[in-house]
């Protein structure tokens, strides 16, 4: 008899140590810490593992879901399945919103003062930002300009697109003065008028005035040149 | 009396003998600007730094116990590249001048360069035996300021042109000086006029120099050369 209960007595003990695993066992699962990470979905959990051993869960919800894509694998456990101690909170996928686009405000910075008209142009392997007259003035009294970005540190419009040159051909009233200094075109070993902008105002796309930037009478000055918009743009 | 003019003129002689080694240093272009370039400039904002560094330890032994090294830089430069970075250079720049025993003088200017060069010292007692420019340069221009101030560009008083040269006071030079330029192209057009002006040969490189090994600049390609 006594033999009985001390089976009985084992028996418990093994069934009690059972039970201990089976609630241990998601922890160890989540020490994994490749899994949250995969870039590929894993299949979906298979019904004849015990919910204690699946690391499923955290494989069904892709790490880096794209914006606007279904993820079916994600509703297929529901979360009674899933166990108490689970750390949902580190696989639920950061809520990424789709990014905004990046666009010229219409107005940006002091724009208060005289008004010039900005087309911004680019001349393939000539430094500056384009062309600048005053309101009141035809484009044929244009000036030729560099931007002085940093004494109203008012950033050329096109920079908020990303990359400067993207908002080639847009027109802007501009505000600022002339700097009391020259900027030297480096390819063409010219100075030309600087302009100290302090803000703007977003005009839109414009027709191209048809003229040329000064160029010196000593011919270029660049013979590779430090300023290269393109790479292997023949002389 | 005899004797004691004997001295005197001696005393004169070693310090006529007394000689500067000069070394200019441009400054960095701003990533914020060259970073769009296919050819991007000085992703390292200390390549006129380190490369002063190296020259001077190369050609330090050539110097007499009495000779002056000065250490010229631009500083707007530093400044602005230190601000974009989050990271003031200038003290690590006088660590450099110290470490090289050369005496710092930053300029803003290149009026206050021609200004030292004519009369930094008195010129009639210390000559200028050495004159190196590292930095940005076409075959026209030396660019202490590129693409730092404006994109892709400089401002004309960061920058000392052919038309330049003629005021600098080829009497503050040594009539063996050393002159050479470690920036692009500048044994092209630069170094003739140099020497039209300054009455001392001129270094220069036809084609680009490189600093992006590290040390003392190279001639980037095995067709350069340096040419005066």
């Amino acid at each position: 008899m006594k033999h009985v209960y001390s089976f009985i007595l084992l028996g418990l003990c093994l069934l009690s140590g059972l039970i201990h695993a089976q609630d241990t066992a998601p922890t160890t699962v989540q020490e994994n810490p490749a899994a949250p990470v995969e870039s590929t979905p894993a299949p979906t959990a298979s019904p004849d593992i015990a919910p204690t051993l699946e690391p499923e869960p955290v494989m069904t919800v892709p790490a880096e879901p794209e914006p606007g894509t279904a993820q079916p694998e994600a509703s297929a456990i529901s979360p009674e399945s899933e166990p108490a101690a689970y750390p949902t909170t580190k696989i639920v996928p950061k809520e990424t919103k789709p990014k905004t686009p990046r666009v010229i405000p219409k107005t940006y910075g002091d724009t208060t003062g005289p008004v010039y008209i900005g087309h911004r142009s680019i001349i393939d392997r000539y430094a500056g930002w384009g062309w600048i007259r005053a309101e009141k003035d035809g484009w044929r009294k244009a000036k030729w300009v560099m931007l002085d970005e940093k004494t109203g540190n008012v950033k050329a419009p096109g920079r908020f697109l990303g990359h400067p040159d993207n908002d080639k051909d847009n027109q802007y009233r501009l505000y600022g003065q002339w700097a009391p200094f020259k900027g030297y075109e480096p390819n063409f070993d010219v100075l030309v008028s600087v302009f100290q902008i302090k803000g703007f105002e977003l005009i839109g796309p414009g027709e191209i005035p048809k003229m040329s930037p000064p160029r010196s009478s000593r011919g270029r000055s660049n013979s590779d040149g430090p300023y290269q918009r393109r790479a292997g743009v023949s002389r | 009396m005899f004797r004691w003019l004997i001295i005197t003129l001696l005393a004169l002689s070693c310090q006529i003998q007394a000689g500067e080694h000069i070394f200019v240093s441009g400054g960095p272009a701003l990533r914020t600007f060259e970073r769009f370039k296919k050819n991007d400039h000085d992703k390292y904002w200390g390549n006129f730094i380190d490369s002063v560094v190296a020259r001077q330890k190369q050609v330090r032994d050539s110097y007499s116990p009495d000779d002056i090294v000065t250490w010229l830089i631009f500083r707007e430069g530093y400044v602005t590249r230190g601000q974009e970075e989050k990271t003031d250079y200038l003290p690590r720049i006088e660590n450099a001048a110290k470490r090289i025993n050369a005496k710092l003088i930053w300029f803003d200017t290149k009026q206050e360069l021609i200004d030292y060069i004519n009369k930094g010292q008195d010129r009639s007692i210390i000559k200028i035996e050495r004159l190196e420019y590292f930095g940005h340069s076409n075959k026209r221009c030396f660019m202490f300021d590129y693409s730092n101030r404006l994109d892709g560009a400089g401002p004309d008083y960061g920058m000392l042109h052919l038309d330049d040269l003629k005021n600098l006071s080829p009497s503050s030079f040594d009539k063996d000086a050393h002159c050479q330029s470690w920036g692009c192209h500048s044994g092209e057009e630069y170094s003739g006029v140099w020497y039209k002006y300054v009455r001392v040969p001129m270094l220069g490189a036809i084609g680009k120099t490189d600093y992006s090994k590290g040390g003392v600049p190279i001639l980037s390609r095995p067709e350069n050369r340096w040419h005066q």
